[in-house]
């Protein structure tokens, strides 16, 4: 079964002469891109069944393993590490017995040296029915803690950005492999022709950059679309030539595409059917519509005032990430597969933890807790699942006096919404949130349970490069079954 | 070995196969018990003795139920992970992949024990870390001894232990790759005149065998453009063309060929198509993207290689030994090429900020060997790594075999984090000795002076240690004083900030005098800058602008002497902590350090700095700072009460000292006050340790009741003089220990043994930084002004030097490192390694019987370099001649170009590709041969049309009966977009990437676009890795950081965004359209006509000029509606730009039939 998915997936831009009418379609990665070019070509190249459509466009939508808990999935990347025992994991030892060594030994690989223990400089509360702990960094998201599913027990085998950064992406800390995103795009395909399956708003530029996206080996349709990168504000984030460089208006440029179009269709007369030219005519039929659906893409106009206020678009601390999380439920509304929102290489405290970290959360806090309130509301949480985490996590000893280094050893992470059980926390860390101890999910554990909840076995969403079978757990990982919602 | 089966089926399960099971990592095999193996050491352990009743119940009662319960599932008889059972002592003993399980006595160096700790990777149980009090009984129990009740000594046995030794079966040995390269003979075939050379009979014959028939040949036009894309990656110019179809000959293809691949755009276009193979980057990508600045010179080198036709043998040989074969006084014109060629194995993406030293190594090694095998190959040697190969012959001996080369061979110049790679100068020998002796020289010269600074601190910390008790006291009365401004300060400093200068009064003393305040603007030396607007709004403060030493200085008159509280009224959006000097003596080197919120007026606050004595008269406060100060307003300087003597309160707990010590009296070293001051304050939340004592003291003086008074400063001293003494005791003994072990000529000593003295012992020693000790960072400053003068000049030699050090340019090169055979490393982990080296060799499977020994001086590069070259490798050639048909015709007759092993494909015409492969050494290697060779073919000279009875039997066209239709690579498309437009710089060689050797290309926020810029041809276009330009990424360019033997050619919409709306496309079809415009023809048919023949290279047909010319007044009015201000001109330039523009954006432009 996975190996016919993976066939079907990948042959799709492959050089194949025509020998029908479906192969014919295979190599265009928009089948749909037919409207315009039928008034063009003869007719015999009228719109086909949808079945075969799906069968030879690599983004439509395809069947899942089993039944799938979430069509869609939002990743909120806090780049740099925040600190768990700052945000989501209360550790009241930790308190008591701030200042004094650690009384367990350190892990053997770390960044930098570290000192006593070092207590949060921000209280924890208890909130909602499920009396979860959350500090004072969260006060917004607090009030949400009843849809959350909060992993304690996250660990990964990494405790530098790159390295780290990658295995949360791809699942490996030391090759370029296709990332998450690709994985599920190509598992799923997508629902909205005229967008890309997978977006990625402001992407950081370091520790991998591209990798964090790339569909590596996996074919190009299903590399994640870039909005912009996080030297850009979201709001001038766009989709690279989206817009025309000498901003020509649609009327003119529908006219160039339609002489584009006649010509190729000239050639095409003179060379016969081929898939590959065909293709061609389709993706600028696919492009000019991606171009139309820009405002889609790039603004956010029609949202009311409260929405934008709720998502904190009025204030400069939280206008940016805000931002990001609206364009976030729009795509998700519109049947992106996969977005993903960067708040880029902001929560590495080495020092400065209280002012950074307090800052940093200010500026995500209101635009996550409006995201969750804004997909309730809008019936879309139940099949969207939100994700929310760094790289690592931080240590509970002090760097310096008021900094933490990395510690992929145990952090939190957590899931909201798309067949995650709601208001639990999961596994634990030892006493001062140093190592995961009780439930431990590995990254891969995590990989394999995303996949899960969108209906794909882990084991059998496999591509073939190299000679050998890829899968995005490599040869690991397991389904945390005891977060999943009773369905 | 004993085997106890016939059946040759099940060895070879055994002995490969069972590797084979380990694939996929996630199942260990279960040997059967009787293979079970290893001697047992059970004999020799503690178990030979007798076990107590209590051992015994203690066994069953705690450690086997444990054992049961949290191992077995996976180590025991069902399962044995990691060939490990712990469910017998000879289990735990024998051990599994990773070595014994335990060593009896010695809990800290038993594997399991860690593992149960999670104290490092390999953590037990994986899913839930056992408690404390169960991880203590299994750590006790293999401390006593680990006792097993009933162990018996298990029967000698055998087991399997590095999987699969070399046993090659005949099927791996007849596998097509392996096999010599034929010499073919000539098939038969069905039309003798169809074929214009040799190669075409074998596809013929094929297509014979199926019974179809090629399609027509293409027409001079197609061949014309055909074969300069080929050869060229750009259309053919307007000369080209003339000079084709002026050539009336019969053989002007032939001369074509002649004229394309002496061109020098050849070598630009196939040392592109080689460098996806080399996976060439300008930067390091991966984690740290580090510009790889002289990259480029490996780029040059393949392209002057590919030009000047250089045998494929020698440019294999340069690219993996180059740096062994360097002869720099040849007579050549490039004699350093070959250093430069090791590029190749310098190049690759790298973890450079890997916490692990050995792992970081080992991962280039394999990152390097994996190309190479590809690359040279067609082996996808990486998968050995961790486990025999699957489907190949290749086992991790093979793999260790060859990775012992690559770890005797020098890449980087260390592995620290971020890691250097080595980079080698190019210059000639005598420079490069020059060079040398200047830099041995150089790091003589460093070495001194690191020595000199080693030494320098020893003394330093010697003398910090010898004054442990004074050093204590400063901290304490650091401490004391802090923590009473606390209670008596503020109430001043608030008086003074409300203007309401009270006095305080003491329950016990009467009132003190009024304080004064000092405008800081008003001091009497200085060179802080005044401002009284912006920073200093309606107020005057002082600031300073960026580094240069600041300062000011103040004269306060005070009539009766004695203790002052000094407090500063600042504003400081950042902490600038500014050192304090009263009288000419630093008070307090961290003064001013809060944090107000802002640099300006509106977070100004009154700060208590420090109580000071000052003297009956002129008293100098001065403020100073190297870096700019914060923004000073005022500064106010009140009477301590006098009833509260601070100095008898110090001097009153002092029994070996007459004199009164304090902070300010000695010539103590202040960081190191600071350090002691900090760590003190720390013991407030230390129970225990050798601090404990001070807690109370830390906790009472903390609460907003506490009030200085003498009992609390006696308190304070009493403890400083204590822990001094304690300290002094433990420097004693140490000395004494160290003394004592010298003269034994033993081992230096770890520690004392005593653990109480040892505590303090490490307080004295401890040089992490928060450490009492610690080295500060500006620790030269405390160093005596004569030696500080000696260091100075050795640096200032040490820079003359560095400046006369010649400038030669650098290359990423490899080198020859210390020589190692590796042992196997057990599922590919660097941390668990098997028995016995391996021995550098060859794979087996292509190696002679025994192996060829390899030269024992060397790596054994050279070796595998000329064993790859030698000419009877049966993978070399085959797979390079392969490299070269796919470029002609757009797949491989081995499609999987880069794996022709058992996963890979099938040979389409395995007689041909022998034959080629043969004949490109008959030619000595000859790739401008093999390129004629293939292009004067009539396989080649195929038309691109379709065949609706070929296309059904053979959609694939693997028979070769057309030519494929190609889409152009994202370099020939960009080339080409501005070749057309007039508008490609033809310029070789060179960097254009504008960031220097080793920095950071992108961070996080940041890649410069304007580096891609240039008009030059594209492969001269920066490769930045993790950030790749995107118009290279949206066609299709291949993954820098992975070699890549063919590329994808997707049609995706990105692609056509690029060609309607990108800037590029945007200028180059203004710059066509500007030079039509000054074309003398004005009719718009004629105009069209021009554009074709610059665009595509020929006249339109009707369809195509009336779609053309229908276009134009179309889009003339919508413009005219649209921009009504216009010029007609401009209006017409826009016009035909968008002609321009569509021409280029049409699929006859990227595809070449």
């Amino acid at each position: 079964m996975e190996q016919e998915h993976a066939v079907k997936a990948h042959a799709c831009h492959r050089f194949e002469p025509v020998h029908s009418r479906r192969a014919m379609l295979r190599t265009s990665a928009c089948g749909l891109g037919m409207l315009a070019l039928a008034d063009l070509l003869a007719g015999d190249s009228r719109c086909q069944s949808a079945e075969a459509q799906a069968a030879s466009n690599p983004l439509a939508p395809r069947p899942s393993h089993f039944a799938a808990r979430a069509q869609n999935v939002i990743f909120l990347f806090m780049h740099g590490g925040p600190s768990q025992v700052d945000t989501f994991d209360y550790k009241p030892l930790l308190e008591r017995d701030h200042g004094k060594p650690l009384p367990f030994s350190k892990p053997r690989v770390f960044s930098s040296a570290t000192g006593n223990l070092l207590k949060s400089p921000w209280a924890f509360r208890q909130y909602g029915q499920s009396g979860a702990w959350v500090s004072d960094l969260f006060p917004h998201l607090a009030r949400h803690v009843d849809d959350l599913c909060i992993i304690n027990s996250m660990w990964g085998s990494n405790s530098r950005h790159g390295g780290a950064l990658l295995e949360l992406h791809t699942g490996s800390d030391t090759f370029v492999r296709p990332s998450i995103g690709s994985w599920i795009t190509y598992g799923l395909g997508t629902e909205n022709a005229n967008l890309p399956g997978f977006i990625t708003i402001c992407p950081t530029l370091t520790h991998g950059g591209v990798n964090a996206y790339s569909s590596a080996f996996l074919p190009a349709v299903y590399h994640g679309t870039p909005l912009g990168n996080a030297s850009i504000p979201s709001d001038q984030a766009k989709i690279p030539f989206i817009d025309n460089a000498d901003k020509l208006p649609l009327d003119l440029q529908s006219l160039e595409l339609q002489l584009i179009q006649q010509w190729n269709a000239e050639h095409q007369q003179t060379r016969g059917p081929d898939p590959a030219l065909e293709g061609r005519i389709n993706s600028f039929e696919l492009a000019f519509r991606m171009q139309t659906t820009a405002p889609e893409l790039q603004e956010i106009h029609d949202e009311t005032a409260d929405t934008q206020r709720a998502y904190g678009l009025d204030n400069p601390a939280t206008r940016n990430f805000g931002r990001q999380c609206l364009m976030a439920r729009r795509f998700v509304e519109r049947g992106v597969r996969f977005v993903q929102c960067s708040h880029s290489y902001k929560w590495d405290q080495h020092g400065g933890l209280k002012a950074d970290h307090g800052r940093n959360a200010v500026e995500v806090d209101q635009p996550i807790a409006a995201l969750l309130a804004d997909l309730k509301q809008r019936g879309l949480l139940e099949k969207t699942l939100v994700l929310w985490g760094g790289e690592f996590g931080r240590t509970p000893v002090a760097q310096g006096d008021d900094g933490r280094d990395h510690n992929p050893q145990g952090y939190t992470m957590w899931l909201a919404g798309g067949g995650v059980k709601a208001g639990i926390r999961h596994g634990s860390t030892d006493d001062y949130g140093y190592y995961s101890v009780q439930d431990k999910v590995h990254l891969h554990d995590l990989h394999a349970t995303i996949l899960h909840l969108l209906g794909l076995d882990h084991k059998r969403l496999t591509y073939k490069y190299a000679g050998r079978d890829f899968r995005l757990t490599d040869v690991h990982g397991e389904v945390v079954h005891e977060i999943l919602a009773a369905s | 070995m004993q085997i106890p089966t016939s059946s040759p089926r099940l060895i070879r399960w055994l002995l490969y196969g069972c590797a084979v099971a380990l694939c996929d990592c996630t199942a260990a095999l279960v040997l059967p018990a009787a293979l079970s193996s290893q001697g047992l050491h059970a004999q020799e352990s503690a178990n030979a003795t007798q076990i107590d009743a209590e051992q015994r119940q203690n066994f069953e009662k705690k450690v086997r139920p444990l054992l049961a319960e949290h191992c077995w599932s996976c180590h025991g008889q069902e399962n044995a992970e990691s060939e490990l059972r712990l469910d017998s002592l000879e289990g735990l003993l024998d051990g599994g992949t990773r070595g014994p399980a335990i060593l009896p006595g010695q809990p800290e160096k038993s594997l399991m024990i860690t593992a149960v700790n999670h104290a490092d990777r390999l953590q037990m149980p994986p899913k839930q870390k056992l408690p404390p009090a169960e991880i203590a009984v299994l750590a006790n129990w293999v401390r006593d001894g680990a006792y097993w009740p009933d162990a018996r000594p298990a029967e000698r046995s055998e087991r399997v232990r590095e999987a699969a030794p070399e046993m090659l079966r005949d099927e791996d040995r007849q596998f097509w790759a392996f096999q010599p390269v034929n010499r073919p003979p000539l098939p038969e075939i069905s039309d003798r005149g169809w074929a214009f050379g040799p190669s075409d009979t074998f596809i013929r014959s094929r297509l014979d065998q199926e019974h179809l028939r090629p399609v027509a040949a293409a027409d001079p036009a197609t061949m014309l453009r055909r074969a300069t894309f080929d050869l060229l990656g750009l259309p053919p110019a307007a000369d080209d063309r003339e000079d084709f179809w002026s050539d009336p000959q019969l053989d002007r293809f032939d001369r074509l060929l002649d004229r394309l691949l002496a061109s020098p755009r050849y070598g630009e276009r196939w040392g592109r198509h080689w460098l996806d193979v080399a996976r060439y980057g300008d930067s390091n990508g991966l984690d740290e993207n580090l510009a790889f600045a002289n990259a480029f010179r490996y780029r040059d080198y393949v392209v002057r290689s590919l030009n000047r036709d250089k045998p494929y043998d020698q440019f294999v040989l340069e690219q993996i030994a180059g740096d062994l074969i360097l002869d720099p006084a040849a007579p050549s014109s490039d004699p350093l090429d070959p250093l430069i060629a090791t590029g190749f194995l310098a190049l690759g993406a790298k973890m450079l900020a890997e916490d692990d030293p050995l792992k970081m190594q080992m991962d280039i090694v394999d990152e390097q060997l994996d190309t190479l095998g590809k690359a040279f190959m067609g082996l996808t040697l990486g998968c050995a790594r961790c486990h025999d190969h699957k489907y190949d012959p290749l086992s991790m001996s093979d793999y260790y075999a060859l990775a012992g080369i690559f770890k005797s061979t020098k890449t980087m110049e260390n592995f620290s984090v971020v890691a250097k790679w080595q980079e080698r100068p190019l210059g000639t020998p005598d420079q490069i000795a020059q060079r040398s002796q200047i830099q041995a020289t150089i790091d003589a010269q460093q070495k001194q002076v690191n020595q000199q600074i080693a030494a320098l601190n020893q003394e330093l910390l010697a003398h910090v240690r010898a004054r442990s008790r004074e050093y204590l006291l400063a901290a304490a009365a650091q401490i004391w004083q802090e923590r009473t401004q606390r209670s008596i300060g503020t109430a001043l400093g608030i008086a003074a900030a409300t203007g309401q200068v009270a006095p305080v009064t003491d329950p016990e003393a009467g009132s003190v005098p009024s304080p004064q305040v000092l405008e800081a603007e008003n001091y009497q030396r200085g060179n802080a800058l005044k401002h009284f607007n912006g920073y200093g709004e309606g107020i005057g403060v002082i600031l300073s602008n960026g580094n240069g030493g600041w300062h000011a200085e103040y004269d306060l008159s005070v009539t009766d002497a004695g203790w002052y509280q000094l407090e500063v009224r600042y504003a400081a959006a950042a902490s600038r902590p500014t050192e304090l000097s009263i009288n000419g003596k630093l008070v307090r080197s961290d003064a001013l350090r809060e944090v107000t919120g802002s640099w300006y007026p509106d977070t100004q606050k009154w700060h208590v700095e420090r109580v000071v004595e000052l003297k009956s008269g002129v008293n100098v406060i001065r403020l100073s700072r190297f870096e700019p100060l914060p923004h000073i307003d005022k500064i106010l300087v009140a009477r301590v009460d006098p009833a509260l003597d601070v100095a008898a309160l110090f001097a009153a707990e002092n029994p070996t000292d007459s004199s009164p010590v304090r902070a300010d009296s000695y010539e103590l070293k202040a960081p190191f006050v600071d350090q002691w001051r900090q760590r003190l304050e720390r013991a407030e939340a230390e129970a225990d340790g050798p601090l404990k004592e001070w807690r109370a003291w830390m906790v009472a003086s903390k609460g907003p009741e506490f009030r200085p008074s003498l009992a609390s400063a006696q308190a304070l001293a009493a403890l400083a003089t204590q822990t001094g003494q304690r300290l002094a005791a433990a420097e004693q003994q140490w000395q004494q220990l160290l003394k004592t072990r010298a003269s034994a000529q033993a081992e230096p000593p770890n520690e004392l043994p005593d653990a109480d003295a040892e505590s303090f012992r490490k307080l004295l020693y401890e040089s992490m930084p928060g450490a009492p000790l610690a080295i500060p960072s500006n620790v030269e400053e405390h160093y005596a002004p004569s030696t500080k003068d000696a260091l100075r000049r050795n640096r200032d030699e040490l820079q003359q030097l560095r400046q006369s050090l010649p400038i030669l340019p650098e290359t990423m090169a490899v080198g020859e490192g210390t020589l190692e055979d590796l042992p196997i490393h057990l599922r590919g982990n660097h941390t668990s390694l098997g028995k016995e080296r391996v021995p550098r060799r060859f794979p087996r499977i292509l190696d002679t019987e025994p192996p060829a020994p390899l030269t024992a001086s060397q790596s054994g590069r050279l070796d595998l370099a000329r064993w790859l070259t030698r000419g009877d490798h049966p993978l070399t050639s085959r797979v390079i001649v392969n490299r070269i048909w796919i470029g002609h015709f757009g797949d491989g007759l081995v499609r999987s170009a880069d794996n022709f092993g058992r996963l890979g494909d099938r040979p389409s015409h395995p007689e041909l590709l022998d034959w080629l492969a043969r004949r490109l050494l008959d030619r000595g290697w000859s790739l401008k041969s093999l390129h004629r060779e293939l292009m004067q073919t009539a396989t080649y000279q195929l038309s691109a049309e379709n065949h609706d009875a070929a296309q059904l039997a053979d959609p694939d066209n693997r028979l070769q009966w057309r030519h494929p239709r190609r889409r152009l690579e994202a370099e020939a498309i960009r080339d080409s977009i501005l070749a057309v437009a007039d508008g490609l710089d033809l310029r070789m060689e060179g960097s254009l990437l504008p960031i220097a050797n080793r920095a950071y290309v992108t961070s996080t926020a940041n890649v410069n676009p304007q580096i891609y810029d240039s008009p030059r041809r594209t492969i001269y276009l920066p490769v930045v890795r993790s950030a790749l330009y995107e118009v290279l990424q949206a066609f299709d360019f291949a993954e820098p950081s992975v070699l890549n033997g063919k590329r994808d050619a997707t049609t995706v919409a990105p692609q056509a965004l690029f060609m309607l709306n990108s800037t590029l496309v945007a200028q180059q079809a203004r710059a066509i359209a500007t030079q039509l415009m000054r074309q003398p023809m004005q009719e718009e048919g004629a105009r069209i006509e021009w554009l074709y023949q610059k665009v595509l290279g020929r006249p339109p047909r009707e369809g195509e000029r009336a779609a053309g010319t229908q276009f134009l007044q179309t889009y003339a009015s919508h413009l005219e509606r649209s921009e009504p201000n216009l010029s007609s001109d401009d209006r017409w330039l826009r016009v035909w730009q968008a002609v321009c523009r569509s021409l280029i954006a049409s699929n006859e432009f990227v595809y070449v039939d």
